[in-house]
């Protein structure tokens, strides 16, 4: 699975990769997560507002830090 | 040893003058504004007003109210930027979205109120608009090629066309007028307590009975946690930065602030901005320093156009700004900031006679 948070590096960039690590490392699963950075990658995934989360190249959050259960029901829905 | 003890006094008298006494009462409510605007305003409907296809008299006051209620911070501001270019918009209103955001800052705004004065707040609320037009109308007259115009993303207007089914209820714009409203209520230095506090009482009864009616349990919250992020992330640095403008205060010597700054010369003026345009303050920090600079004699022209030009231009966000829009327009951006700042200074010390 390939994770990947979109961010210019602000606070929220920071907490939703925490939260996302958080929450890999509780469902154990396989996943690397990625910080993206560069704006013109970040708005290359349509988005509108950071922080972004990205789970295989889907984009599943924008905008806003989604909550720790948020986070985990994005990951399950992506084995789906 | 005493010279120790006089800074730390300093300190703690900044902390005193500028945010315990009167401002920690603005803030609060002001916070949660933040808070509501960021986790409830609906972002996208604004936004697709600024599209390819809307016209200029719609594009740039949508650009406005874009910049006023749409970002907090400048971390926000660049992606939203970098996003509605990509999704077509004009490279005029997009520029003035992009100075209007950070200039004026909710946050920010309110507090330059209550700790320099509504004349100051207004003044840069509707200078910052006005020159964010006047740099984005001359950027997209002078450097808007045609051909490059070209929108990247196959799909125009997606980014806009994201969530446009959702249905703004009126009840939510009830909701942020009466939010909003409290604030001016409360502060209010004309109104006698006990008519304050029934009015308070009235308003915010009516805004508990609106939020039931508009805003799920999840809106909700999200608006708590944004409110709660605002201020786990800006009001450490915002306790620093007025002790250290405290400390300001005791270590700068008056007479050199007021020989040099205190009148509204072209001099002082530039300079000010100048140091604006260097010199970086996390967000807020830059309204106790300028209350600051005022008290050790800074003349109000100058001070303006300092609280004018240091939201707006970092370093860094520079940076990021001329990978997106090319080194020549960056130099033009920051120069017309930089005239446009001072002469905001000089006109407004000029008409208030400082």
């Amino acid at each position: 699975m390939n994770i990947k948070i979109l961010g210019p590096g602000c606070v929220r960039c920071h907490e939703l990769e925490r939260i996302t690590r958080e929450v890999v490392k509780e469902l154990s699963i396989d996943a690397t997560i990625e910080e993206v950075k560069d704006i013109s990658k970040i708005i290359a995934y349509r988005i509108l507002s950071t922080p972004g989360l990205v789970v295989n190249e889907q984009l599943v959050c924008s905008g806003r830090v989604p909550t720790k259960a948020e986070v985990t029901q994005f990951i399950i829905n992506a084995f789906g | 040893m005493t010279l120790f003890v006089e800074l730390v006094k300093g300190g703690l008298a900044g902390l005193q003058d500028y945010l315990l006494a009167h401002a920690l009462t603005c803030l609060v409510p002001a916070f949660f504004i933040a808070g509501a605007v960021y986790a409830l305003f609906p972002k996208e409907k604004i936004l697709q007003y600024l599209g390819p296809n809307s016209p200029k008299y719609i594009s740039y006051p949508m650009s406005a109210v874009a910049g006023l209620c749409l970002a907090v911070c400048s971390c926000t501001v660049l992606p939203l930027f970098a996003g509605i270019r990509r999704s077509g918009a004009g490279l005029g209103p997009a520029i003035a979205f992009l100075y209007i955001a950070p200039a004026t800052n909710i946050l920010a705004v309110i507090y330059t109120g209550k700790l320099i004065g509504l004349d100051f707040a207004l003044a840069r609320i509707i200078l910052s608009i006005s020159f964010a037009f006047v740099i984005g109308i001359s950027m997209q007259a002078l450097f808007s090629d045609k051909a490059k115009e070209a929108v990247l993303d196959p799909t125009p207007n997606s980014a806009f066309a994201m969530n446009r089914d959702e249905r703004t209820s009126n009840w939510l714009w009830v909701f942020f007028a009466l939010l909003i409203a409290i604030l001016p209520w409360g502060a209010s230095s004309l109104i006698t307590t006990t008519v304050k506090a029934i009015g308070l009482g009235l308003l915010l009864t009516a805004l508990v009975i609106v939020i039931r009616k508009t805003l799920s349990r999840d809106k909700f919250m999200s608006w708590m946690r944004e409110t709660w992020f605002f201020v786990r992330t800006i009001f450490p640095l915002l306790l620093v930065g007025v002790f250290v403008a405290g400390v300001l205060k005791v270590v700068i010597p008056e007479d050199f602030v007021s020989r040099y700054f205190g009148a509204s010369t072209i001099t002082a003026t530039l300079t000010a901005v100048l140091f604006g345009v260097f010199m970086y303050f996390p967000t807020l920090v830059e309204v106790p320093m300028a209350r600051m600079f005022l008290d050790v004699g800074m003349g109000k022209g100058p001070l303006l156009a300092y609280l004018l030009a240091d939201p707006v231009i970092s370093l860094p966000s520079i940076l990021v700004v001329r990978r997106l829009i090319g080194t020549k327009r960056i130099f033009w951006y920051m120069g017309i900031i930089i005239v446009c700042c001072t002469l905001a200074g000089l006109i407004y010390g000029f008409a208030f006679g400082i």
